[in-house]
């Protein structure tokens, strides 16, 4: 093969490449399947079982990714109306329809069937995430009603739950602490969002809080939900056995957390907004790293 | 308002890894008090830290920060006295809880013309006690010389909020640019010399 044409063929694999890592949404991801392995090590810190942590990591992300391959290419059409998204490799054509289903799909069953076959519980509760979160959040109720979100909070608490089931072998509340204190996060990160974007979701046609019940009924319930999952990380922690120390400071990650949202509700303003939302990830990260150690 | 750099935010991030670090292992189960002023005191550097990385300098003109400013020699003062002089240690609190609940009040609740002077009294008896207490428990022998890391922090924190203060006059002391350029490394030095000062405590 002359080495021009391995050039090109190389150049083509890279453009593929940099779209289908924009299709996973890396960050949203990352961040998602770090909370699965924080419920892993939860229960199983030190790891002695390389293969199998690399078997969590592998399924949970292809099945993460999976997920938000599938809910970008049934968003495409909402994508295309948001300034915000209307750049997205499916949303702007960049990838064919086709493509970006059989991506998904491929990507969600080699994920769901590597967990499943790592552990049948374990897939079990990976393959819910993934059904709240492509049928039920975003197929059926993501346009109709702003209360989607709890649907999506119940994904995205999927992880962690999966996690820590497969350290344990058994649903436990700890692991349910966990996945609560994800759960009643996700307001937090979702609503912050929905304010931020307001003008782009109205443009779209999907209803948010923001849209249905005013911005202020929003920030007090972003605050409400942040105060329960900061409560839900306490317990967890306590829960897991955190050392006082590592509680302190996740006392103090919480009262980050709780700070940001109290001005938002009284001193509103965009980029106390926007602070609380970068926070939030911030806080998720950090909490979860505390439950691993 | 200047942007804050890749180098700056770097040193805050080794600043917000610092003081987490000292809320993790600061203080003892033996006094809980001073376990919980220096987590506050240390804390409040850690929030700090992370606001400024993800807002950037503007975050400084937020009212906030002078709750914020005002509880870090409000607990480290508390928990110095907590530790050596026990027995103020219930008169030291309710100067605290009282002063910050007037700069609260004064700033957020009712805004007037008393907010500054409360913050003047409020801070800088705080953050008098917290440079001096050091150097008296060094010549009572109650203590070795490492505590004086605490008056050295206290110096360099003070100095960066006298520096951002004279922003809002018509004369400062250095350029906007210029001190806020170096406000994040005062930050990371007094995490520092803060956390010096943890050994001996």
């Amino acid at each position: 093969m002359k080495i021009s044409t391995i050039i090109v063929v190389s150049s083509k694999i890279k453009t593929k490449l940099r779209i289908y890592w924009q299709l996973i949404k890396s960050l949203q991801t990352g961040l998602l399947l770090i909370t699965g392995l924080a419920g892993y090590l939860s229960a199983k810190c030190p790891v002695r079982d390389i293969p199998l942590l690399l078997s969590v990591s592998s399924s949970l992300f292809l099945a993460i990714s999976g997920s938000t391959v599938l809910n970008m290419w049934y968003d495409r059409d909402i994508d295309k109306k948001m300034d915000r998204t209307c750049y997205r490799p499916l949303a702007s054509g960049q990838i064919s329809q086709q493509e970006g289903v059989c991506l998904g799909l491929v990507l969600s069953i080699v994920g769901i069937g590597w967990a499943a076959s790592t552990n049948l519980l374990f897939g079990l509760v990976v393959t819910a995430g993934l059904f709240f979160d492509v049928v039920i959040y975003t197929i059926w109720l993501k346009r109709r009603t702003s209360w989607s979100i709890v649907w999506g909070g119940f994904a995205g608490a999927m992880p962690v739950l999966a996690g820590r089931v497969l350290a344990i072998g058994f649903f436990d509340w700890v692991g349910v602490v966990l996945a609560l204190g994800v759960l009643f996060w996700i307001p937090t990160h979702i609503m912050t969002f929905n304010i931020k974007y307001f003008e782009d979701y109205n443009k779209a046609g999907i209803p948010t809080f923001p849209a249905r019940y005013g911005f202020q009924f929003t920030r007090q319930a972003i605050a409400i939900s942040s105060i329960l999952a900061a409560l839900m990380m306490a317990a967890a922690g306590y829960g897991i056995g955190l050392l006082w120390g590592y509680m302190r400071l996740l006392a103090v990650l919480s009262a980050g957390l709780l700070l940001l949202a109290g001005v938002s509700v009284f001193r509103p303003s965009e980029t106390v907004n926007f602070g609380l939302f970068k926070y939030a990830s911030i806080y998720m990260l950090g909490s979860m790293i505390l439950m691993t150690i | 308002m200047k942007k804050i750099s890749l180098v700056n935010r770097f040193l805050l991030l080794l600043m917000v890894l610092l003081a987490a670090y000292e809320v993790v292992t600061s203080g003892s189960d033996i006094f809980p008090w001073v376990t919980w002023s220096f987590t506050v005191g240390f804390g409040v550097l850690v929030i700090a830290g992370l606001l400024l990385i993800i807002l950037g300098y503007p975050v400084l003109k937020n009212r906030l920060v002078i709750v914020l400013s005002t509880l870090i020699p409000l607990s480290f003062s508390l928990g110095l006295v907590a530790r050596f002089l026990p027995e103020f240690r219930s008169g030291f609190l309710v100067f605290v809880m009282v002063g910050l609940g007037l700069v609260i009040y004064t700033r957020f609740v009712r805004v007037n013309r008393f907010a500054i002077p409360v913050v003047a009294v409020v801070h800088g008896l705080s953050g008098v006690t917290l440079f001096l207490f050091p150097f008296y428990l060094v010549f009572s022998r109650l203590v070795n010389w490492g505590v004086v890391w605490i008056s050295v922090g206290s110096l360099l924190i003070g100095s960066g909020g006298l520096l951002l203060t004279f922003l809002k006059t018509d004369t400062p002391l250095l350029s906007e640019d210029t001190i806020l350029t170096i406000f994040p490394t005062v930050l990371l030095l007094t995490t520092i010399s803060f956390a010096l000062s943890m050994v001996v405590i």
